[in-house]
């Protein structure tokens, strides 16, 4: 029920995220059920009863705490257990930037996105660089190389469907990466508020395949320079 | 002391340095202060229901009104609705009540401790009236979007909203520290630490904790106000600043005072249990020293509200740690309020169903946060609408749910009479029914995809697909918030018409249940009481009644 309106993912790490989060759920819902359930269970056992008097008991001696120290470490453990399969997805994604096929700036501002290509040399300032407006065009299959940099407020670059998420700031330049498996048109939207427009501030990323994004990078360079 | 001399109605109402009174003043300012936060509310479900079309009472939430709404709803129900409600007024109320004195520390401090709040709220409500309107950057007020007006066209809203938020800080500093000095200097005789009822121990850990957290953040609010007012740079990179000082200053403070706001519950559950289960509380030491523990965790967990900050994210590692680490104590705590119901003889009053219900819901609240601390699965979740979903599941029942069992409880003491039981039930259930039914779905949404704070949702038709969830969520939204209807008729009703309450009408230990109901001017006759007993000795073996008050104090000796 939780996943039913969960995207469906593109990426090849996507997988991942979703099975920490399915993980997290399964985990939790046993504790979910196991404490509604004592919980109502007590309501019913324990109720005011005539002539019935409440068991004195403080808590205070270690038969009657040996249960709840046995609970905490089954809590310990499970909790090292999370942090261990949350970190390994975190560092695949964030930490450990594996050697990535393609280079794209993405520079955010109130209230749009645009994608620069570099040109031959890797300069996002000559002439020849790309500059698609509210439109990211990647290789399906290749890694990606983002790098996020804002104009004016705090942004962030979130693709649903890639099941990537970075705060993008004013000042510096933030490196991510991601990839996909399969070709489409997916959402771009900007996850933090950053003004009265931000709203508005969405842009559509398209996987092509090979071919397709050649095309595309050939056609948007004429449209640059008139068709030259 | 002065009791039963002549005041004037200015001196024994407005400017009260009599505990109680200044009790009652926050009470009816959160009360006051809900309205607002809850009309701000309604909007934020309406547009996410119903976008572009004029809400009821109000007009079109157009996306810069949407801004300043979800800005105001987040400052207000804090600030100013959590905070009176859950730290100012049951510790202005109780603390002397329950340790025996005849008032607080410094009164006068106290009285300026309220006025403080109230002017803040004033400036608050008032930057309505001012050109550019309020602060429109969040609750969270991220910078630089805060920090200079060219972002959002804010200027005397933003400066408005942070002097509100300081006085806030300065006036809950000083409450506490008024509630600690008393607790330390004013003890009836007989009152020894380990004496002190667990709800004045957790009202002191939330005032001590906000001590600990608030500088920072203080001096964070100056800065700020700065940047917009003197044209400084502190969190504007293009002037060398750096806009994430602001959100480490910000969660410094921000995740402590999530627990300034849910200490006060545990401390009224852990009491409300024992009166109405007739049983000790089960591992007092224990749930001391798992708090002790949770204040410290709760300062080195700061950073996981900015997983995906673009912080050093090597850093995040530890963080998650620590965040998830939380849920060690918490735990503790819980279990020892499930032992303490196991075995005992559950009377199913007003106070008590509220505190069931809390346990039901926070449960929800607590576990959900084990998503987001796992930073491999915050990258998806973070500020999508699992993440609302999750903090309303655990700010609700601690301020609403904690709030309603301590105002249930404390009634016949505070007003000399009952409130309808019948009334109070009915509240009870509706307000648990509606709560589930608003924020239930939008953990669905959230792991939708859908993000938090977009004031137009008919820009997203890849939300549609689950428009029935908004839809749903936001009528029972309405209906919540209609439920509370019941509630203020009930408490205002019962003020003047309610069944006269017996001075103790739970026969529980706790010394405030000895003083006169309402307690007069002073509190306490001649003679202070004197403290014979542990605050939680029920169903003690061998014992004709079930409970034994902590004082052979006789409050009829007052009369005269």
């Amino acid at each position: 029920m939780l996943f039913e309106y969960l995207p469906q993912g593109i990426s090849s790490f996507s997988g991942d995220i979703d099975n920490l989060i399915r993980f997290i759920y399964l985990l939790t819902g046993i504790f979910f059920f196991a404490f509604e359930g004592f919980l109502i269970y007590m309501i019913f056992r324990y109720r005011q009863k005539k002539g019935v008097k409440a068991q004195y008991g403080k808590g205070d001696k270690w038969t009657e705490v040996q249960w709840v120290v046995a609970f905490v470490a089954v809590i310990v453990c499970l909790d090292f257990f999370i942090d261990y399969k949350s970190t390994k997805v975190w560092d695949l994604l964030k930490v450990n930037r594996p050697v990535t096929d393609v280079d794209i700036k993405v520079v955010a501002k109130q209230f749009d996105w645009t994608f620069i290509y570099p040109d031959k040399n890797g300069s996002y300032d000559s002439a020849d660089a790309l500059s698609s407006y509210r439109e990211l065009h990647v290789p399906v299959g290749k890694k990606i190389h983002v790098i996020l940099t804002s104009k004016d407020v705090i942004h962030d670059f979130f693709l649903p469907e890639v099941r990537l998420k970075q705060d993008v700031m004013p000042g510096r330049e933030i490196h991510a990466w991601f990839d996909t498996t399969q070709v489409g048109t997916y959402h771009i939207v900007c996850n933090e508020l950053c003004g009265f427009g931000h709203t508005r501030m969405l842009a559509v990323l398209h996987v092509d395949d090979e071919k397709t994004y050649e095309n595309w990078k050939v056609q948007l360079y004429k449209q640059m320079h008139g068709g030259v | 002391m002065s009791q039963g001399h002549h005041q004037s109605f200015w001196t024994k109402y407005i400017f009260s340095t009599d505990h109680k009174m200044v009790a009652r003043q926050f009470l009816f300012l959160a009360l006051g202060m809900a309205v607002f936060g809850g009309f701000y509310a309604f909007l934020i479900r309406w547009q996410m229901a119903f976008p572009n079309q004029p809400a009821p009472f109000y007009g079109a939430v157009t996306p810069d009104k949407y801004n300043v709404i979800i800005t105001m709803h987040g400052t207000i129900m804090l600030f100013f609705v959590g905070m009176p409600l859950l730290n100012a007024f049951p510790s202005n109320f109780l603390v002397p009540l329950m340790i025996g004195a005849r008032d607080m520390a410094f009164p006068r401090l106290n009285m300026a401790s309220f006025w403080m709040t109230f002017v803040g709220a004033v400036l608050l409500i008032g930057s309505f009236l001012v050109p550019g309107g309020p602060a429109a950057a969040g609750w969270t007020g991220y910078a630089p979007l805060s920090a200079s007006s060219e972002y959002t066209g804010v200027k005397i809203g933003a400066v408005l909203w942070l002097l509100s938020l300081a006085l806030v800080f300065i006036s809950s500093s000083l409450g506490g520290i008024n509630y600690l000095v008393t607790v330390v200097t004013m003890r009836a005789k007989g009152m020894s630490y380990s004496r002190i009822p667990l709800t004045i121990w957790f009202l002191l850990a939330a005032a001590f904790t906000f001590f600990l957290a608030a500088g920072p953040v203080l001096a964070g609010a100056f800065m700020l106000i700065m940047d917009n007012v003197f044209g400084t740079g502190f969190f504007l990179p293009f002037k060398g600043g750096e806009p994430l000082l602001w959100q480490h200053l910000f969660w410094f403070f921000g995740h402590p005072e999530v627990y300034v706001l849910f200490f006060p519950t545990l401390g009224f559950c852990l009491d409300i249990i024992a009166v109405f289960a007739r049983k000790p509380v089960f591992g007092e030491k224990l749930i001391i020293g798992s708090t002790i523990a949770a204040i410290a965790l709760s300062f080195v967990v700061w950073a996981h509200h900015m997983f995906i900050t673009g912080m050093n994210p090597t850093l995040v590692t530890p963080f998650a740690i620590t965040t998830i680490l939380i849920s060690v104590p918490f735990a503790i705590i819980y279990v020892c309020m499930f032992m303490s119901l196991r075995g005992g003889s559950i009377r199913l009053e007003p106070p008590m169903i509220w505190v069931l219900g809390f346990l039901a819901t926070f449960l929800v609240g607590g576990l959900t946060g084990i998503f987001l601390g796992a930073a491999g699965a915050d990258i998806y979740l973070h500020a999508t609408y699992f993440v609302i979903a999750h903090f309303h599941y655990t700010f609700f029942p601690s301020v609403f749910f904690g709030g309603y069992a301590a105002i249930n409880y404390w009634y016949p003491k505070m007003f000399g009479r009952m409130l309808n039981k019948t009334a109070a039930i009915l509240h009870f259930a509706l307000t648990f029914i509606f709560f589930n039914c608003t924020f239930w779905p939008l953990f669905i949404v959230g792991m939708g995809g859908m993000v938090r704070r977009i004031a137009d949702p008919s820009f997203y038709p890849q939300f549609s697909i689950f428009a029935h969830l908004n839809v749903f969520a936001t009528i029972s939204a309405m209906c919540l918030i209609a439920s509370q209807t019941v509630f203020l008729w009930n408490f205002f009703y019962s003020m003047k018409n309610g069944k006269k309450a017996d001075l103790n009408p739970y026969e529980s230990n706790t010394l405030e249940w000895l003083a006169q109901s309402p307690p007069p001017h002073g509190n306490w006759g001649p003679k202070l009481p004197v403290v014979t007993g542990d605050p939680y000795e029920y169903s003690k073996p061998g014992e004709s009644s079930d409970w034994k008050s902590q004082s052979s104090y006789k409050g009829d000796a007052i009369h005269g």
